[in-house]
Formats: structure tokens, C-alpha cells, sequence
């Protein structure tokens, strides 16, 4: 214990704090203990299934959502990759530490000779938090700059397509597009960046972060079982969202069927993100009618306008007595339901990355995720209608965006993606 | 972000146009009580920038006597457009008109602040009354506010057409560097009222429309023609779109005519103006070609405190802290503002603005912005 105050020391002390007095008197030689530790509490889901977790389980508190991009030219990196990936989300998600865990290996009396540990340790003491990690392929992964990297041009399905740009974006290409995508989502911010740090370990040498996102408060519900969440505008938002019982709305509108062509995507879905910034200084200061005008809802009950309760069905066609439409044309509620034909899964979160340094104002918004079986039929349609009447638009900017094919749950023992190589 | 005041619309279409025939009702009610015999003079203080009151009813027909009495510290210049010429009224000083309106209302303007929202309005408006005596009330006067900022904007929107005029006169006759500044005077005229312009269909995208915003075969307007005056350089083939846009101006002009507008729609108005200041101009997304965004900023800030300037008389009564609190913040911006200004006084372009310089505009403007919305709390 001769070490014990040296950087190396105080570093391994530090990191199992957590963990009580395990260290105290047992040198370094705790390492089934520790990672005991991990696994003791908190809801875990599974990996391995037909559909990737985080898609329909009940929206977490917390996310951190990931761009990657790869840097190897070889089909088969990309596959030994996203073995890794999914051997350690399953780990992970299971509440228990990647590879041979977070203490170190102790060869001999050596202290000097031991390696990082494979896991790097901040989620030690923490539960589950019922982590979920989602993987979603870009469309550059399928062709980049004209070039078919990886021999998977042909594979791409028509539906990952590159958006459109849309009126009003303010895209910031530090916040768009990536090769692989990685969505944690967790009850503890902790166990979510632990999962994407660990996942970028991993990566070293074959992929690298493009960008990411912290989101720190979810702002849908995605389960019945759920109370509809306020966005950092003060309104409840996404009360007709998709909840993840309504099976057959499910098949209907998230996940890729048999009819939908390439059959390696069959049972996944395709993710849009975006970035939307809120002129949160700006809100602030319009007038409460105003603000309710703009979304449709009444602000503390969340019921449609002209209605009394939050879920009460929105009345389009409800007009006052001077013949106004009740909820106003352009008004953010009225479009979003796309006249109630388009549905899409939102499983967005607020986001703050502190203060724009030009002006002192707020970086802060939504950052948008939703799922569908068909961002051509979906997303865009439903996003050209918002871009160019939403009257929201006076308040937010798209400052970010980004596509991804999420592929279908992993067997066991397998990987995700597997199918898009079967036949390489 | 475009221009912000969607609640615009649906109150200008709903409730709005029941509020003239109101405040007649409630004016004559009023005017019913009060004794009746020999005209009784009424005065209005003349204020540094205000008139209080600044809606007065006067029985059409009859003969009245309107005394402004200037209690500032500033010479003022008085007129009652089209019953009185304009008269300076020193500090200290008062002027009495008699004067015998017609059944119609009459703006009442400072030649030298109107433009910064001194006006009122003189309505000739209850003709069935029987005494002959203007009448001011001070639990109606917050209502008076639309009434008196539609002075305020048709006189603007007269402006913003006779100076589009010029600019497509400049145009026409081919002469770049006249039409490239006629350009950003008339935007300072548009900039001040330009939420208005969302009230009527599609009018605020033919005017106001940014490139990609349209698909280029639509796209007309005032940055197309910024576009083509400072991207190409050039006036040859812009003089259709300068005539459309002079049109388009006289047609918002006469849609704003037929407007009748309530007091929450002005206060909606002024933070609307901010809220574009805050947004496009801040960001330099307003003017991309001319870089101008910082001249159309302060127009809109100086819209914004016109509209805001109505309230005055009200809030004075009212809640005069909050009066004194909004107006130093408003005093406060335009002093930063004029510290960004070249030697000739046209405002500084754009790139040439520090991070430090934005970061001092939007606290600023921020800072209005959270008293300015309280003012709602007083409408109630």
C-alpha cells in the first residue's frame, strides 16, 4: 500500500469510493466485489430480442445520443465492430461491467504492469438504471462522397434516405449526419455517457464521434403507464404520441414489414433526430394567450384548446362563436397530428449545452428522436407541413438533423446488423 | 426564425373589429353623466414622449376647447391633423384649440416624436350626446391604446410607401448607389410595423420572403431586390419587382385602414417587434447580402417602444414604476445602439459587430422584454 497516494493510487481509490471499504486492507484484489456492485439494483431489459431496445420501452429519464464515424475501409471491421458493440451493450444493459471489468488485473506483485481496466469504472456502484442502447446505420455508411466503402451501396434501403432540406433550417454540420448511431437512454446520466464512452473505447482505431448529445429530461411519453412530460417551453407536448401497447399501430407505422424490401431491416425502423433549438428568452417574455396559441393546448392542463382535459381528442373542426377555428390554423398541436393521418413515434428529450457565447443566450431545446417505418411517408411530409406553417417556427431553429437505419433486435450470440452481411 | 406575432391574426379577425363601435358605446355612456351646459375645457399634458390623455371623445358637430399644456422638459409640436396646424408649444407652455370634429376620429400628432409612438387620437364619436364636453376617462383610457397606435401606424405605413416610391423610382432611372440606401430608409419604415404584415394572407412572404424560403420563381420582394443590388449589382430588369413591391406596400397600406386593433393586440405587437430584433436581426439572418441586419434591428426596437409608448398615459396612472422601469430599459438599448454607429450615424454592417457588441444588444433587449410582457398584467 506503498502507492497508495501516488496519482495511480489516488485514481484507483477514487473510482471505489463507491464501493464502501472494500479497498480497505484488500489491496487491489477486489475485483469480483466491485463488480458485484453493479448489477445489485435498478430495472434492467434485455438486449437480444426481435426489435432493438429503446424503440417502444417506456422513455427513460436521461439519453446520450451518439454520431460515429468510421474510419476503416474494411467490410470486415465494420462487422467485428458491431459484434463488440453488441456483446458490451449487452453487458452494459444488464447492469454489469464490460470485458473482465473494472478493477484491475493484478499480475503477480507487479503493481506497475497492470493495464486500464476494460471497463472504465464511473457507472461502478450505480444500478441498471434501466439502460437501453439502439444502433442506427447512416446512409453514408451505404455511400459516402460517391463511394461505396464498404460493398453495402446495393443494401441500402430507399427509405434511409438523405433528408431534404427543409425551409428554415439553420443546420449546423457539427450536429448532422454520421456513419452509426448510438442511442442510450437511461434513468442516470451517469450510466448512459458510461455507455457511450465505453462503446467509443471500444471503437478506437475503426470509428470515431462525430458529434453527441446530452439530454436531460425526456419529453415523451412512449407507454400509457406514463405521464406526458413538459418540454422546456412549459407545455406538454406529444400527448397523441404512438404508445408502445397499441400493437397493431406499432406494426402500422414504426416497424419495417415484410412488404417493406430489404429483408435485413425487417422488424427495425428508421430514426430522424434533430436538433431544434428553443429562443427560450424570447417565449418567456410573449404572452401567455400567445404561447397558447401557438401550441393549441392550454398550458397547465395540457387540454386541446376549447377542450377540459389533456387527452380529450383535439376538436379541429370546433370553432368559436365568430366562426375562428378553436384550434387556430397554424397552431402547433393542429399540425403536428397531421390532420391525423401521419404518425410517428417521438422520443425526444430537452437539451442544454449551456450559453450561446455570441449573444449569452440560451443553447438549449429539444433534441428530437422519432421512429417510423418510413421517414419518406412520415417525417418529411409531417416536417415540410410544420417547416413552413408551424407559427412554433417564430420560437425554434433546427440547428441539427441527422437519418439512421435501426436495424432489428440481435439473436443471441449474434449481432446487430447481422443480416445486412449475410449474404457478402 | 421569421417575423413573431402569430397571435396576430386571429385576434385581429376576431374580436378586434367589435372594438370601435365598444368604446363609442362606452364613451357616450360615460359622457351621458357628466353635466351638461357650456363646454368645459379639457387639457392634455404634453409629456416627454406622451400625450395623457391620448384618446379624448368629443361630441361631433359641437364645438370643443382642447388645451395641451407641455409639461416636459422638451419643446413639443403640437397638431390635431386636419383641424389644427402644427403649433410649438416651449416647455412650461400651453396652447388651446376649439375646435368642432366631425363624426370621424382625428390623429394627434408630435411632429417631432410621432414617429416614436407620440400620438393620440381626437374621436368624433358620440353624436348623440348632449353636452358638447370632451371626455377622457381613465379606467377606458388603456382602450384608447389601439385606437391611438393605429395613428401611429398608418402614418408609418404612408412613409414606408412614399419611400418604396423612391426606391423604385431609383431603380428605374438605373442609379445603383441611390437605390442601394433607398433600400435600407424604406426598410427602416417597414422594420417598425412589420409583424403587421401578417395579418393578410400571404402578403408578408411577397414582401418579405428570404432567399430559399420560396422556390426562386416565387421569391419577390425586399430581399430579392437586396439580392440583386448588392450580390449582381445591379438595377437593369428589377424594375417589375420594385413596382410589384410598391404595390404590394399600397395594398398592405389599405388592409391596415379597415383594421381596428385591441390593446393586448398593440402590446402583442410591441414584444412581437422585440422578438424579431431578438431573432433574425441578432443572428444576421435578415439582410444577408446588404448586412444591414443592425439598422432593421434598431427599427424594430424603435417600433416596438412606439407601440409600447401608447400605453404611457395609462401606465402613468396606472403603475408609473413599471413606466419608469420600461422606458430606462428602452433608454438603456439605444444608448448601446448608438455607440454601434459610424461617423456619418448609419448603424455599423453586421461582420463588422463583436461577439461582445451582440452579447450587449440581446441583453439588452432581453432585459425589455421581461418588464414589457408585465404590462399584459395591467390590461386585465
Amino acid at each position: 500500500m506503498k502507492k497508495k497516494f501516488t496519482r495511480r493510487g489516488v485514481l484507483l481509490g477514487a473510482g471505489a469510493v463507491g464501493a464502501g471499504a472494500l479497498l480497505a486492507g484488500g489491496g487491489f484484489a477486489a475485483r469480483a466485489s466491485l463488480d458485484e456492485l453493479y448489477s445489485a439494483s435498478g430495472q434492467s431489459y434485455p438486449f437480444y430480442g426481435q426489435h432493438q431496445p429503446g424503440i417502444i420501452t417506456p422513455a427513460q429519464d436521461r439519453l446520450h445520443f451518439a454520431a460515429f464515424d468510421l474510419v476503416t475501409e474494411r467490410a470486415s471491421d465494420l462487422q467485428a465492430l458491431l459484434r463488440i458493440w453488441s456483446d458490451a451493450a449487452a453487458t452494459m444493459m444488464a447492469g454489469r461491467p464490460i470485458g473482465a471489468g473494472a478493477a484491475p488485473v493484478l499480475y503477480g506483485d507487479n503493481t506497475a504492469t497492470i493495464p486500464p481496466s476494460s471497463d472504465t469504472g464511473e457507472a461502478l456502484g450505480l444500478p441498471a438504471a434501466r439502460l437501453t442502447i439502439t444502433f442506427g446505420f447512416g446512409p453514408t455508411l451505404f455511400l459516402k462522397d460517391g463511394k461505396d466503402r464498404f460493398g453495402l451501396a446495393a443494401r441500402r434501403p430507399e427509405a434511409l434516405i438523405d433528408l431534404p432540406p427543409f425551409p428554415g433550417d439553420a443546420l449546423d454540420p457539427n450536429y448532422c449526419g454520421g456513419d452509426l448511431c448510438v442511442q442510450a437512454c437511461a434513468d442516470d446520466p451517469q450510466v448512459a455517457f458510461h455507455a457511450v464512452r465505453n462503446l467509443a473505447r471500444l471503437a478506437r482505431g475503426l470509428a470515431v464521434l462525430r458529434w453527441t448529445q446530452l439530454g436531460f429530461g425526456r419529453t415523451s411519453s412512449t407507454s400509457r403507464s406514463q405521464e406526458t412530460p413538459r418540454n422546456l417551453m412549459g407545455f406538454k407536448d406529444g400527448t397523441n404520441n404512438l404508445k408502445s401497447e397499441e400493437t397493431a399501430l406499432m406494426e402500422a407505422h414504426v416497424w419495417a414489414g415484410a412488404g417493406d424490401q430489404l429483408s435485413w431491416m425487417r422488424s427495425g425502423t428508421y430514426l430522424v433526430a434533430r436538433r431544434i433549438r428553443m429562443a427560450l428568452e424570447v417565449w418567456d417574455h410573449n404572452l401567455l394567450e400567445e404561447q397558447e396559441w401557438v401550441i393549441g393546448r392550454e398550458k397547465v392542463s395540457g387540454a386541446p384548446l376549447g377542450k377540459k382535459q389533456e387527452f380529450d381528442l383535439v376538436d379541429l373542426a370546433a370553432r368559436d362563436e365568430k366562426g375562428n377555428p378553436l384550434v387556430p390554423a397554424r397552431s402547433h398541436v393542429r399540425l403536428a397530428i397531421g390532420e391525423g393521418k401521419i404518425k410517428i413515434l417521438r422520443r425526444g428529450y430537452s437539451f442544454t449545452d449551456g450559453t450561446d457565447m455570441r449573444t449569452g443566450q440560451f443553447d438549449a431545446g429539444l433534441f428530437f428522436i422519432a421512429f417510423q417505418r418510413d421517414p419518406r411517408t412520415q417525417f418529411v411530409p409531417l416536417q415540410m407541413s410544420l417547416a413552413q406553417h408551424d407559427a412554433l417556427n417564430d420560437y425554434i431553429s433546427h440547428t441539427g438533423s441527422a437519418i439512421f437505419a435501426c436495424p432489428p433486435g440481435a439473436r443471441e450470440g449474434g449481432f446487430v446488423g447481422e443480416e445486412l452481411f449475410a449474404s457478402i | 426564425m421569421r417575423s413573431a406575432v402569430a397571435l396576430w391574426p386571429l385576434k385581429m379577425y376576431s374580436a378586434a373589429s367589435m372594438f370601435f363601435l365598444s368604446i363609442v358605446i362606452i364613451m357616450s355612456g360615460l359622457s351621458a353623466c357628466s353635466p351638461a351646459g357650456a363646454a368645459t375645457p379639457i387639457t392634455i399634458s404634453v409629456r416627454d414622449n406622451y400625450f395623457d390623455p391620448n384618446i379624448i371623445t368629443s361630441a361631433p358637430g359641437k364645438a370643443a376647447s382642447l388645451t395641451f399644456h407641455n409639461a416636459g422638459a422638451v419643446p413639443h409640436v403640437v397638431q390635431i391633423v386636419g383641424l389644427t396646424d402644427q403649433t410649438v408649444i416651449q416647455p412650461g407652455q400651453s396652447a388651446t384649440f376649439r375646435v368642432t370634429p366631425q363624426t370621424r376620429q382625428y390623429a394627434i400628432v408630435d411632429a417631432l416624436y410621432g414617429a416614436d409612438g407620440m400620438v393620440g387620437t381626437l374621436i368624433g364619436g358620440a353624436p348623440d350626446q348632449q353636452a358638447s364636453t370632451p371626455t377622457v376617462s381613465p379606467s377606458v383610457a388603456v382602450q384608447g391604446t389601439g385606437a391611438a397606435y393605429k395613428t401611429y401606424l398608418l402614418d408609418q405605413a404612408d412613409q414606408l410607401v412614399a419611400s418604396a416610391q423612391t426606391f423604385a423610382d431609383a431603380i428605374a432611372a438605373g442609379d445603383l448607389a441611390q437605390a442601394q440606401a433607398l433600400y435600407v430608409s424604406t426598410r427602416h419604415y417597414y422594420e417598425r410595423i412589420a409583424p403587421v404584415a401578417r395579418s393578410f394572407g400571404t402578403l408578408e412572404s411577397r414582401l418579405n420572403a428570404r432567399e430559399r424560403d420560396l422556390p426562386d420563381d416565387q421569391w419577390t420582394g425586399f430581399h430579392r431586390l437586396e439580392k440583386a443590388l448588392w450580390v449582381d449589382g445591379a438595377t437593369s430588369g428589377q424594375e417589375g419587382l420594385a413596382r410589384q413591391l410598391v404595390a404590394d406596400l399600397r395594398e398592405l397600406r389599405a388592409d391596415l385602414e379597415v383594421h381596428a386593433l385591441l390593446p393586448t393586440d398593440v402590446l402583442d405587437l410591441s414584444v412581437a417587434l422585440l422578438d424579431q430584433a431578438l431573432t433574425t436581426k441578432l443572428n444576421g439572418q435578415e439582410d444577408r447580402y446588404a448586412r444591414t441586419d443592425l439598422a432593421d434591428l434598431s427599427s424594430n426596437v424603435a417600433g416596438s417602444r412606439a407601440a409600447f409608448t401608447v400605453f404611457a398615459p395609462f401606465l402613468q396612472r396606472t403603475n408609473p414604476a413599471l413606466l419608469a422601469e420600461i422606458t430606462d430599459r428602452y433608454d438603456r438599448f439605444e444608448n448601446i445602439a448608438n455607440t454601434l454607429r459610424e461617423p456619418d450615424g448609419a448603424y455599423l454592417l453586421y461582420p463588422a459587430l463583436t461577439p461582445g457588441q451582440l452579447h450587449q444588444l440581446s441583453d439588452a433587449m432581453i432585459a425589455i422584454g421581461e418588464p414589457l410582457s408585465r404590462v399584459a398584467s395591467q390590461l386585465k
